[in-house]
């Protein structure tokens, strides 16, 4: 008996509960993420051990890739859900957000979780399509929470770009079930991932070509790949913030693992070069693009956004170059990057609610002003601009290494990766020490948040650890995840 | 079989005739209607292609199109529209004329494109496959060139029509269950922009989306 459809069914039955009782919400939601969050890592621990295996009359299917998805959202979603409570309070209290609100923000924080935990386990890429496409939709809603006119430009802009694109993922889903449907005859289950994944090398090559490149733009527009990013700042920086960590913590990945499960197919069909070099090109172009607005940044959330697209690149660059070290850093690298983001965020959001705004030449002192949070965001960048001992640093050190190792292009993809990352080092530190060293304002709000320093100290104590010794259960995970996304060229 | 597919050629034909129709008109009245009239074709044409494949799912598909298409997101369209007392699109980025030419351009190329496939189709209609690429074409123009987010919506869900049709004759459709996913989606992909266009309104009076081009950088 698997408990993988729990992680749906927990939150929607959540989200009922706070849509119902109201009052509570805030109670009601922390309580279901954090058990949420425990059966996500039993569920992708056992998937790390075990097989494959089926749920739900076939209808889900977990396998180490799915696994690790599952356990990223899980650890994301049980701190972003612990942290709003703090954060919904103190933004009621600058009447932000107003108090009649305050349960839908819970039931769309719910929603957008089950959807988000809904794309690693459905087997039928159609119903993955589906489950993207609503963590679209209910996440919209929350980036417009504050109903400020930014906030609002920011989720239009969101949700048509978002539409956009995954109707270009629904024109690949088709062809590649027409591909399907001529290969494997007219059996119902012709998108069933593990039929598909089976006879991938009789598909027709030339619609997996076309169907894979529709589908990397649509689900790269989603996941923030350049040159389809163009949202992805202005909706991280308007949000909420546990939102925030919500979008670049988990939601991101998702978009990813639909990339990378087409990316399996198409390698099936047409040998891995195709659709490796296209992964190599986007996530170069990524990196390369992140760079100069990094540079020049004024906002320290869209700093931070600009910075997933550079990691975001990173993961993609690292699977386009393949082998098994490659994928294990990009695993690796995953699984950092989400963790490390959860804590800036967090920070950001800290410091944000007291100096009342985010403007990086506005944000001073924060050492006097909040010494954990200012700490946090320090230790953070570092950690996610690769310095060692993080974690990070490790993951990016292992990309780079399997590019110098591969084929020419692995080898410029790694080139432009060691480039972007040393300038994105000096730019994000040189803006994070402006925050932290200048002398503070005179005024500051009052913000309280139990707990900061579990939810920032945590994540940041474990990227450490990780950096200097990965415990064997943690390597058995990303290797087993690096094994799915092999493909034998 | 080859009745049929006539008669799915010549729905396809109108199906594109409407979407030249909706760049050409600029009332947002008259702009949901044209889409109730596209959804009641593609409703047709997967009836057609129920009858004559004897894909019996197809007559779910057809019924699911007038109900959720054709019904459900006009009715809420149209809401919207009466919530905000908004009649025509004004000054759009393109006049009338010049994206009537661009979006015939856009039309040709789509059958020059299509011609060039070589696909042996479930179902052969000759006309269904261009005009599904021209219909996504001439939608992806709405959005680009419209201004009030419900002409953009507009052009989205013209987007979507022309991919369901593809879908329609070139697979004979998803498999059902999916088919009822991406219905469900649709619905509430057009309940949450109607929400965040009644807010874009409250907010700024107005529902132009020029007004939204302050986050840069």
């Amino acid at each position: 008996m698997s408990l993988a459809p729990l992680l749906v069914g927990v939150p929607l039955a959540a989200a009922l509960l706070c849509a119902v009782v109201g009052s509570r919400a805030a109670v009601i939601s922390a309580v279901a993420a954090g058990v949420t969050g425990a059966i996500g890592v039993v569920v992708a621990f056992a998937s790390f051990a075990l097989p494959a295996e089926h749920a739900l009359l076939g209808l889900i299917y977990v396998d180490a890739l799915s696994g690790l998805i599952v356990l990223i959202i899980a650890l994301v979603s049980a701190i972003a859900a612990l942290y709003a409570v703090a954060y919904v309070r103190n933004a009621v209290a600058a009447k932000e957000i107003g108090p009649d609100d305050v349960r839908w923000f819970y039931v769309w924080i719910q929603l957008s979780m089950a959807a988000m935990f809904a794309v690693p386990l459905m087997n039928n890429l159609g119903l993955m399509w589906v489950a993207i496409e609503t963590t679209t939709l209910t996440t919209a809603l929350l980036v417009a929470f504050f109903r400020r006119g930014h906030s609002l430009e920011a989720a239009w802009k969101y949700l048509m770009l978002g539409a956009v694109g995954l109707a270009f993922a629904l024109f690949g889903l088709l062809l590649t079930y027409y591909a399907a449907s001529h290969a494997l005859g007219e059996a119902a289950a012709a998108l069933d991932w593990d039929e598909l994944r089976a006879s991938a090398s009789a598909l027709d090559g030339d619609l997996m070509r076309v169907a894979f490149a529709l589908v990397l733009i649509g689900f790269g527009t989603k996941a923030g790949l350049a040159p389809m990013h163009t949202w992805l700042p202005d909706a991280h920086g308007e949000a909420p913030t546990p939102v925030s960590v919500l979008l670049s913590g988990a939601m991101l990945n998702c978009a990813l693992y639909g990339i990378f499960r087409f990316h399996l197919l198409a390698a099936g069909a047409l040998g891995a070069g195709f659709s490796s070099d296209m992964l190599l090109g986007f996530g170069a172009l990524s990196i390369a693009i992140a760079v100069p607005f990094v540079l020049v940044q004024h906002d320290l959330k869209r700093l931070l956004a600009y910075s997933s697209v550079e990691h975001i690149g990173i993961v993609t660059l690292a699977v386009g170059i393949g082998g098994p070290l490659g994928l294990f850093a990009a695993a690796f690298h995953m699984f950092n990057h989400s963790v490390a983001k959860t804590a800036l965020f967090v920070v950001a959001g800290a410091l944000g609610q007291r100096y009342g705004t985010l403007r990086l030449s506005r944000l001073r002192g924060a050492f006097e002003v909040a010494p954990i949070p200012a700490l946090g965001l320090v230790l953070g960048t570092l950690a996610i601009t690769g310095a060692p001992p993080f974690a990070p640093f490790a993951s990016e050190f292992g990309i780079a290494q399997a590019g110098f190792a591969g084929r020419p292009a692995a080898f410029a993809g790694a080139v432009v990766l060691l480039a972007g990352s040393v300038l994105v080092f000096g730019g994000m530190l040189f803006h994070v020490l402006g925050v932290v060293l200048r002398s503070a304002p005179k005024h500051v709000h009052a913000a309280r948040f139990p707990f900061a320093a579990a939810f920032v100290g945590l994540p940041l104590a474990a990227l450490l650890l990780l950096g200097i010794w990965l415990p064997p259960p943690l390597r058995d995970a990303f290797a087993a995840a690096a094994r799915v996304l092999g493909v034998t060229p | 079989m080859t009745g049929a597919a006539a008669v799915v050629d010549g729905l396809a034909i109108a199906l594109l005739a409407v979407a030249l129709f909706s760049v050409a008109m600029r009332g947002l009245v008259s702009g949901v209607w044209l889409l109730v009239l596209q959804s009641i074709l593609l409703a047709f044409v997967a009836a057609t292609v129920a009858v004559s494949s004897e894909a019996d799912h197809m007559w779910a598909a057809a019924i699911l199109t007038l109900g959720v298409r054709a019904f459900a997101v006009p009715a809420v369209l149209f809401r919207v529209l009466g919530a905000v007392a908004l009649k025509r699109e004004t000054r759009p980025l393109l006049s009338t004329r010049h994206a009537l030419i661009i979006a015939v351009a856009l039309a040709l190329t789509a059958f020059f494109a299509a011609g060039r496939l070589e696909l042996s189709d479930a179902f052969p209609a000759r006309q269904a496959l261009p005009v599904s690429l021209a219909v996504t074409f001439i939608g992806l123009l709405l959005m680009a060139t419209r201004r009030k987010a419900i002409s953009q919506l507009i052009g989205l869900i013209t987007i979507e029509n022309g991919i369901f049709l593809a879908g329609l004759i070139a697979t004979l459709g998803l498999p059902l269950f999916v088919e009822i996913g991406i219905f469900f989606d649709l619905l509430v992909a057009v309940g949450v922009t109607a929400v965040l266009t009644l807010r874009i309104n409250e907010q700024f009076d107005t529902m132009n989306t020029d007004l939204l081009r302050r986050l840069r950088g």
